[in-house]
C-alpha cells in the first residue's frame, strides 16, 4: 500500500517533469521556425495583403504570383542555374581532389610526406579574410585569362567566369585531411591483397579505397555543397554581371534595388534558396547531423 | 593467405608465385603521389599559401589596383593603431561574439539535455532547432529584414498588439546590433545543440549509473558529473563559434551595411568596404593581418587552457 502512493507520487512528478521538457522544446521550435513560417506565408500572401498594419499571419488569400515573378520577371530561374552549377562543379572537384591528395598523403611512402602533411594542416588555421584581397588580385591579373597576357595585364581575368568562381575553392586543407584521416583507418590487408594481383596504386586507389569510402565523401559533398549554395562573399567580390550572378548574390541584388520593396516575391526567392537544403536534411537527416557534429565548422 | 584468398575470391589462381612487377609509373609509390598531389598541391599553393605572403606584403604598401603604388614601411599599421573607426569596429566585433557566443552555448546546452531525456518525436524537435543553421546567411538576413520591418514587420506587429510601440529595429544605432546579434542566436545555437547532444550519447553510462545508485538526483548527476565531462565539448564549441563570429560580415553586409552611424561596423566589413569599395587595399590587407593575430591568439588561448586543464 505504502509503496503504491510513492511509486504513484513519484509517477505524477515524472509526468509533470515529462510535460515541461515537451512544453520548453515546443516553444523552442515554435519561435526558431516563426522566421521560416513568416517566409512561407508573405511568399505566398498578395502584394495587398502584405503591407497592412497590423500584419495579418496566416495569408487570407493565398497566391502563386510571386513564385512566378521571382523566377520569370526577376530572372531567379537563371541564379539557380548558376548556383547549381557553381555548387556542383565545386563538390565534384572537391571530392576527386582531396580524395587523391588525402590517400597520397595516407597511404603512399615519398619523401617529404610528414613536411607536406604539416603544411596542409598548417593552412587550416589560417583565416579566410587573409585570402581575400591575394584571391581578387590572382583571379583578376589571371595570366592567358579573359584577355590577360602572360604577366596578366589587359584584360579582365577570371573575374566574371565559372573557373573564377569555382576553382579557389576546389580543394581545401579541410577536405584533404578529413579524407587522409579516413584513409588512415583502413587496414593495410586490403592493399596488398590488390598488389599481389598486380595493380598498381592508382588501381589500388580506384578499385580498393574509393568504393570503401562513401560515407566521408558523403560528409565532405554535403558539408561542400551546403557551403557553396549558401556562399556569398567570394561570389560577391568575383562577379559583378547578371550573367555570373548566383541565388545569393540575386536576393542581395534585387533587395538592395527594387525601390518599392517587393517583399512577397523576396520572400519566394527565399524560400526558393533554402527549400532544397531543407528537403535534403529531412530526408538524409542522419548524414547531415554526422557531418555537421563532428566538423566544426557551420 | 587466407585474406587474400577472401579478396580476390579465386582460390586457384597462384598468388604465391607471381611477383609484384609491373611496369610504369603508377607502380612507383612517389610517382602515383605526384600525380595525385599535384593538381590540389596547386591549388591549394596559388589560394591558400602564397595568399598569406601576399597580404604580408600588400600590408606594407599603400596598394590600390586603380593607382601606381609603392612601399610605406609600417604606415598602414600606425594608422589602424590611431583609427578610431577600426577600434569601434574591434569593440563591435567583440560584443556581439560575446553577446552570441554565451547565449548560443547556453540554450544548445539546455536543448542538448532535454532532447537526450527519453521523450518521443526526438528527430521532429532537433529538426525544428537545427533548421535555421541550414538557411544561407542572405536568406536568413532577408526574412528578418522583413521580420525587423518597423511598419509592417511581424516583430512589432506582435509588440503593438501587446501595446508596445516597438522600435525601427534596424535604422536606430541603439537597437541595430542587438537585432543582429539575435538573428545570430537563432542560427547559431542549433548547432550548438547538435554538438552537445552527439557528446550527450556517447557519455560512459556506467559513470552515471553509478552516481545514479549513490543517490544523486538529476541535477547532482548534470552538475557535477555530465557538466564536467562536456567540459573539452565546450571549449570546442567556444573557440568555433568565436572565430565564426569574429568574421562577422555577411549578414551585416545585408542588413545595414555596417550602419547606422557604423554602430554595426566589424573587422570583416571594414576590410572589406575598404579594400573593395573605397579601393585601400595595402589598408585592407593591414587589418587583415591583425585578425590573424587576434584569431591566432583566440586559439593559442584556447591550446593554453586545454594544456592546463589536462595537466590537473
Amino acid at each position: 500500500m505504502r509503496a503504491r502512493t510513492t511509486s504513484g507520487k513519484f509517477a505524477g512528478q515524472r509526468f509533470a517533469i515529462q510535460t515541461i521538457v515537451y512544453l520548453v522544446l515546443g516553444a523552442v521550435s515554435l519561435v526558431t521556425l516563426t522566421p521560416l513560417i513568416w517566409m512561407v506565408v508573405t511568399a505566398i500572401k498578395p502584394e495587398n495583403e502584405i503591407f497592412r498594419a497590423p500584419p495579418t499571419f496566416f495569408p487570407q488569400v493565398a497566391t502563386t504570383d510571386n513564385f512566378s515573378t521571382a523566377l520569370g520577371a526577376a530572372n531567379f530561374l537563371h541564379y539557380i542555374v548558376n548556383s547549381l552549377i557553381y555548387a556542383g562543379a565545386t563538390t565534384i572537384l572537391m571530392l576527386v581532389l582531396s580524395a587523391s591528395a588525402g590517400y597520397a598523403l595516407a597511404r603512399l611512402k615519398f619523401a617529404g610526406r610528414g613536411l607536406l602533411l604539416l603544411c596542409v594542416l598548417g593552412l587550416l588555421l589560417v583565416p579566410s579574410e587573409t585570402h581575400l584581397i591575394p584571391n581578387f588580385l590572382t583571379i583578376r591579373f589571371m595570366p592567358f585569362a579573359g584577355g590577360n597576357d602572360w604577366l596578366g595585364q589587359g584584360g579582365r581575368g577570371w573575374i566574371n567566369s565559372f573557373p573564377g568562381l569555382i576553382i579557389p575553392g576546389a580543394v581545401t586543407p579541410f577536405g584533404i585531411f578529413l579524407m587522409r584521416q579516413f584513409f588512415m583507418t583502413l587496414p593495410t590487408e586490403l592493399e596488398d591483397a590488390a598488389r599481389i594481383d598486380g595493380a598498381n596504386y592508382f588501381q589500388i586507389f580506384t578499385t580498393v579505397m574509393l568504393p570503401l569510402s562513401r560515407a566521408p565523401l558523403a560528409t565532405l559533398s554535403i558539408l561542400t555543397f551546403v557551403g557553396t549554395w549558401n556562399a556569398f562573399t567570394w561570389p560577391l567580390i568575383v562577379t559583378n554581371s547578371e550573367k555570373y550572378r548566383t541565388l545569393q548574390l540575386g536576393l542581395q541584388v534585387f533587395q538592395d534595388s527594387s525601390a518599392t520593396q517587393m517583399w512577397g516575391v523576396l520572400m519566394a526567392a527565399s524560400l526558393i534558396s533554402v527549400a532544397p537544403l531543407i528537403a535534403l536534411f529531412l530526408l538524409a537527416q542522419r548524414y547531415f547531423v554526422e557531418s555537421f557534429a563532428f566538423s566544426g565548422v557551420k | 593467405m587466407s585474406v587474400l584468398d577472401r579478396i580476390s575470391g579465386d582460390r586457384r589462381r597462384p598468388v604465391e608465385g607471381r611477383r609484384w612487377s609491373g611496369q610504369g609509373l603508377l607502380y612507383s609509390p612517389g610517382a602515383t603521389a605526384a600525380v595525385l598531389l599535384t593538381p590540389a598541391m596547386i591549388i591549394l599553393f596559388v589560394f591558400h599559401f602564397v595568399p598569406i605572403i601576399f597580404t604580408t606584403v600588400l600590408s606594407f604598401t599603400n596598394y590600390s589596383i586603380i593607382r601606381p603604388s609603392h612601399w610605406v614601411g609600417i604606415d598602414n599599421y600606425v594608422e589602424l593603431a590611431a583609427s578610431d573607426s577600426f577600434r569601434r569596429s574591434v569593440l563591435n566585433t567583440a560584443v556581439y561574439t560575446a553577446a552570441s557566443v554565451v547565449p548560443s552555448l547556453l540554450l544548445g546546452l539546455v536543448m542538448a539535455v532535454l532532447l537526450n531525456s527519453p521523450i518521443r518525436f526526438r528527430a521532429l524537435f532537433r529538426a525544428a532547432i537545427y533548421i535555421p543553421a541550414l538557411t544561407s546567411l542572405v536568406a536568413a538576413s532577408m526574412v528578418w529584414i522583413w521580420l525587423y520591418d518597423p511598419q509592417f514587420g511581424l516583430l512589432n506587429g506582435v509588440l503593438n498588439a501587446i501595446g508596445v510601440r516597438g522600435p525601427s529595429w534596424l535604422s536606430d544605432p541603439r537597437t541595430a546590433m542587438p537585432a543582429l546579434i539575435l538573428m545570430n542566436i537563432w542560427r547559431s545555437f542549433g548547432y550548438c545543440m547538435l554538438v552537445y547532444l552527439a557528446a550527450l550519447q556517447t557519455l560512459p553510462d556506467d559513470v552515471i549509473e553509478a552516481a545514479t545508485i549513490d543517490g544523486a538526483n538529476w541535477w547532482q548527476r548534470l552538475w557535477s558529473i555530465i557538466l564536467p565531462l562536456l567540459r573539452p565539448i565546450t571549449l570546442f564549441l567556444v573557440v568555433t563559434s568565436t572565430i565564426s563570429s569574429f568574421q562577422a560580415f555577411e549578414a551585416i553586409f545585408v542588413m545595414t551595411q555596417g550602419g547606422p552611424n557604423g554602430s554595426t561596423q566589424t573587422i570583416v566589413s571594414e576590410i572589406y568596404s575598404n579594400a573593395f569599395q573605397f579601393s585601400r587595399m595595402g589598408y585592407a590587407s593591414a587589418m587583415a593581418m591583425a585578425l590573424f593575430v587576434l584569431l591566432s591568439a583566440v586559439s593559442a588561448l584556447n591550446m593554453l587552457v586545454i594544456n592546463r586543464r589536462a595537466q590537473k
